[in-house]
């Protein structure tokens, strides 16, 4: 009985290898990492740490069980930057100004990538517009805010999930998801509105 | 799980057209990092439980200690036994030494008492 509804769950996930996962997974979890670290280089140290994690540890473990446990070594990953960069920042107060330069490569990013080819000009020029308000505002959350706001709302884990990715309780994932749902409301409060 | 408000999903919308900006060189970049990663599950080994071989090696060597005490302790043991038994075995060699002073003795006693008499009858 458990290993039919197993298979049922395999069939709804969009990859069946572990190279497929990563491929379906990379771009989102790259994001999610720059977004937090503010750093494409270090994002992509953080994915790729990330990846080797997964396929050393758990190659063996059912598809199913993969994207949590990806999104609980990514968090980890981000936790411990946070740490280090933590520490640097004290010890070396007058680095901190670099951290800024993420905006507008997050800017450059966008001007250059295609659009939709359904969308006219001014639709894509208000995405990208509404999307660099919302790196911005995700950006100035505090960590544990975004992780959970991250996890929940763009990877659509379930609270559950998402406690144990951030290895907190689940009380504590709604705290800081309900938390950080206020904030980018205030943040953006005119959004899709424009 | 509660339904996500209209907020939500439209975060959720903008979010993913996020993922679609992506720059060609990070994708090739995300790619290779991907592939590497695959790569060291195929030429991964079975590793060697350091730890486990560590403490293996230490009790076999405790062992060998152990029994190298023991087997020295039982050399000693032989060593003064033989020792012992050589002090005896000396002991009986003189007692046998000196009984065949004795027997001797034994054997020239009526020589003795003889030269005795003679003497007694000459000083008489």
């Amino acid at each position: 009985m458990e290993d039919t509804a197993t298979v049922a769950v395999d069939k709804q996930l969009p990859y069946r290898t572990l190279e497929q996962f990563l491929k379906h997974i990379e771009r989102r979890a790259f994001h999610m990492a720059r977004i937090s670290t503010g750093n494409a280089d270090s994002a992509m140290d953080i994915v790729q740490d990330s990846m080797y994690k997964l396929v050393e540890k758990y190659s063996t473990k059912q598809a199913c069980e993969w994207r949590p446990l990806f999104y609980r070594i990514l968090s980890s990953r981000l936790t411990d930057y946070y740490r280090r960069k933590a520490v640097r920042d004290r010890v070396f107060v007058w680095s901190k100004s670099a951290a800024t330069d993420c905006d507008s490569e997050i800017t450059d990013q966008i001007d250059r990538a295609e659009g939709r080819r359904s969308e006219t000009p001014d639709e894509m020029m208000m995405r990208s517009q509404r999307i660099q308000r919302l790196n911005y505002s995700v950006q100035q959350l505090p960590n544990r805010q975004r992780q959970a706001f991250m996890l929940r709302c763009w990877e659509g884990l379930s609270t559950i999930e998402t406690a144990n990715a951030m290895e907190i309780s689940t009380g504590s994932v709604k705290t800081h998801y309900s938390r950080a749902m206020h904030a980018l409301r205030d943040m953006l409060e005119d959004y899709r509105h424009d | 799980m509660t339904k996500p408000t209209s907020f939500e999903q439209h975060l959720h919308q903008d979010l993913v057209a996020l993922e679609e900006t992506t720059a060609a060189p990070e994708i090739f970049r995300l790619a290779q990092a991907r592939r590497r990663a695959m790569a060291q599950e195929k030429h991964s080994q079975p590793k060697i439980l350091w730890p486990t071989f560590g403490v293996s090696l230490a009790s076999l060597a405790l062992v060998g200690v152990m029994l190298n005490g023991q087997m020295g302790l039982d050399n000693q043991q032989e060593a003064s036994i033989k020792g012992n038994l050589g002090n005896e075995v000396a002991n009986d060699e003189m007692l046998l030494d000196t009984s065949d002073e004795y027997l001797d003795l034994y054997e020239d006693l009526d020589f003795y008492y003889w030269l005795a008499d003679t003497d007694m009858g000459s000083t008489s």
